[in-house]
């Protein structure tokens, strides 16, 4: 069976088949997940953004192998994760948010050689590592600090720290850079980047509710909704399937009086105009009046025959910038509510 | 990011097929590496507080001498004494058990360190074991000190004729407890709430100090039943006619008996545990809330 896997897979990192999963609970069964069919490629950053309750992190257990599927199949590099369980566990790490995971008795450092023993590579090559990790986090003053004196900021590198150890083709990130400061934030994103770099085809599979961190970082995301992805792509097409014009935002120093707003809709392409009086400053903090109009075309093409409208008619251009959707509007209108406002109850458990 | 994609190795599935078959040797090496590493916290960890120590040195120190007092106002024998000091020893390696075992998975699925364990390539086993073994050899030192203690406070004496039985006496006691805490940590992570009286009934010191400081003779059929499954019993009892040749004949059982006796709970409960762990990771898996923290 093996041999027919490795003849026909063309190396998903991450595959996942009708993988459904329903729990049971106490007002009747919870159906966390329904049917997902999910691909991820070797070396992709994947993000699953979804709100709370979504099945983000049901999903991430399932391929972590914490939690078996009530139907449907997966696989990560072609180890299929209920029937090779043991081999997915070697290839694999994780880091949840507000993990508190370890022993606050222990050094930093002594809790690195701790977890390096428990991935299975030799005593030195393990210590080789944890203090590769140290370095790499720049977390070398605080390596004998106790853990339970620790900030969660440090606390949370050190658990990414802890899952580069063993070097994982797989690295699973369930909602890891919850409660850390923007700063800290930044650092492991720095570092998961890093980690990618170094190794062509190791793969991370994030969980966020974060709509900057998920475009910021992924290169493909699945929005994900009451346990089905209803969208995925890269955020660029993400971003495509909302926008139904082209919006481009143009700043000149004021409308020529020749040129009225009627004037720039009648332009070929042109499907919407908007203006609005605002103050630009420039280097010296010297404000001077602008007028922006928020420019809605069929196509980016139509841009030029603005511009030169605009250029005969007498207009100094200030700014030409392309308005792209953020992937809040594009998970309003897929999900039909903010991601703030769509968190489920808080659950009591 | 096409420049990473090109830079993929295109049999990266075959190299990791072939990367995760790992030898019985590295197995092995994984498995024993990882029970040091386990046990490390625990023996050198607590050192670290010292109010961990003072509690866990003072408590049993005053139990011992509560109890030796009361048997020197009934003008019980002096060998008695002895009987009770070794009996305390031993009483702090089955309150680790009961602290530091049987509750212990529970605790670590709440702080997160269960999921990470059970997601590792080593398996609860060898983690499991690294637990008792740091465990053992924590109480070990503590064991020598209340012993010392209480042989200079009260003028205990022993008499060890057979140094060797003693030691094997001793390390099926203390592996046959831990062995009967690996199962009630797994019992207790499965159980939740509900057992936690059943673990207040195990730490209840009267109910053991009958099994282990007098003999187990005196409670009667119940009490005998109830207490003889627990290590503790044998293994105080063998001892105490080891190391106390006066008390050789108040013996529950022959030594050898109780030996036999020891050596069927290890062998017992370590395969008990072994299936009590195998069954926690695939209730877990299939339940979805023993090994993951509530969130
Ligand atoms: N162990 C469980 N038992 C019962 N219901 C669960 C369990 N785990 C998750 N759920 C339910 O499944 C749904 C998805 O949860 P989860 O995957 O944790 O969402 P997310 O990570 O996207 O916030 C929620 O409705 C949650 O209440
Ligand atoms: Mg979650």
């Amino acid at each position: 069976m093996s041999v027919d896997l490795l003849g026909t897979d063309s190396a998903a990192a991450v595959e996942v088949r009708g993988v459904s999963r329903v729990f049971k609970a106490k007002g009747g069964p919870v159906t966390a997940l329904h049917e997902i069919n999910l691909r991820i490629e070797p070396g992709e950053l994947f993000g699953l953004l979804g709100p709370n309750g979504a099945g983000k992190s049901t999903l991430i257990k399932i391929l972590s192998t914490l939690l078996l599927p009530s139907a449907g199949s997966a696989s990560i590099f072609g180890l299929d994760v209920v029937t090779e369980t043991d081999r997915v566990r070697r290839i694999m790490n994780l880091v949840a948010g507000g993990d508190f995971s370890g022993y606050g008795l222990l050094t930093v450092r002594e809790q690195l050689a701790m977890f390096a023993q428990f991935y299975g590579m030799p005593y030195r090559e393990g210590m080789r590592r944890v203090d590769e990790q140290i370095e790499a986090f720049g977390i070398g003053e605080i390596k004998d600090r106790k853990i339970s004196a620790l900030s969660t900021g440090q606390r949370q590198k050190l658990n990414f720290a802890r899952s580069f150890l063993n070097e994982p083709w797989i690295l699973f990130l369930d909602e890891p850079t919850i409660g850390l400061d923007v700063s800290a934030a930044r650092d492991v994103r720095d570092r998961v980047r890093a980690f990618q770099a170094a190794q062509p085809g190791r793969t991370v599979l994030l969980t966020t509710h974060y709509m900057a961190e998920a475009d910021e970082m992924c290169d493909r995301i699945a929005i994900v909704d009451h346990g089905r992805i209803l969208a995925q792509g890269t955020p660029a097409e993400l971003k495509r399937m909302v926008q139904k014009e082209s919006l481009f935002i143009v700043g000149v120093d004021a409308l020529p009086p020749t040129m009225s707003v009627a004037n720039l809709r009648a332009i070929p392409g042109v499907i919407s105009v908007a203006m609005r009086d605002e103050a630009t400053f420039d280097a010296t903090g010297v404000g001077s009046p602008t007028t922006r109009l928020a420019i809605g075309l069929k196509e980016d093409g139509a841009l030029g025959g603005v511009i030169s409208a605009l250029a005969g008619a007498g207009a100094h251009l200030r700014e030409i910038s392309k308005s792209e959707p953020t992937l809040e509007e594009v998970f309003v209108q897929l999900v039909g509510r903010g991601i703030a406002e769509s968190s489920e109850e808080p659950r009591s458990e | 990011m096409s420049s990473i994609h090109a830079r993929i190795p295109a049999d990266l599935a075959a190299t990791i097929r072939k990367e995760t078959n790992w030898s019985l040797s590295h197995r092995l090496r994984h498995g024993a590496q990882s029970v040091l590493a386990r046990a490390y916290p625990r023996v050198f960890g607590m050192i670290r507080e010292p109010s961990w120590l003072f509690f866990d040195l003072v408590f049993p120190i005053l139990g011992m001498c509560s109890f030796v007092f009361l048997l020197r106002s009934r003008g019980v024998d002096d060998a008695w004494v002895s009987a009770t000091i070794l009996a305390s020893a031993l009483l702090t390696f089955w309150t680790s058990v009961i602290w530091m075992m049987a509750g212990q998975f529970r605790w670590e699925r709440d702080s997160g360190n269960l999921t990470l364990y059970i997601t590792a390539p080593v398996g609860l086993g060898p983690i499991t074991l690294g637990m008792a073994v740091g465990g053992a050899l924590g109480m070990a030192f503590r064991a020598v000190v209340i012993i010392t203690a209480g042989s200079l406070a009260f003028g205990a004496t022993y008499e060890i004729r057979e140094p060797a039985l003693l030691a094997l006496t001793l390390l099926l006691g203390v592996s046959a407890m831990y062995a009967l805490g690996a199962c009630l940590a797994a019992f207790f992570l499965i159980s939740g709430r509900e057992a936690d009286h059943l673990g207040d009934l195990l730490n209840e010191p009267m109910q053991l100090l009958g099994g282990v400081f007098a003999p187990i003779r005196s409670l009667g059929l119940v009490g005998m039943v109830a207490i003889g499954v627990l290590p503790l019993a044998p293994a105080a009892d063998a001892l105490r006619q080891i190391a106390i040749p006066q008390l050789a004949v108040s013996g529950l059982l022959p030594v050898n008996i109780e030996l036999l006796i020891l050596i069927v709970m290890v062998v017992v409960f370590s395969i008990g545990s072994r299936y009590a762990l195998r069954y926690i990771e695939r209730v877990g898996r299939a339940g979805g809330k023993l090994l993951t923290r509530a969130d």
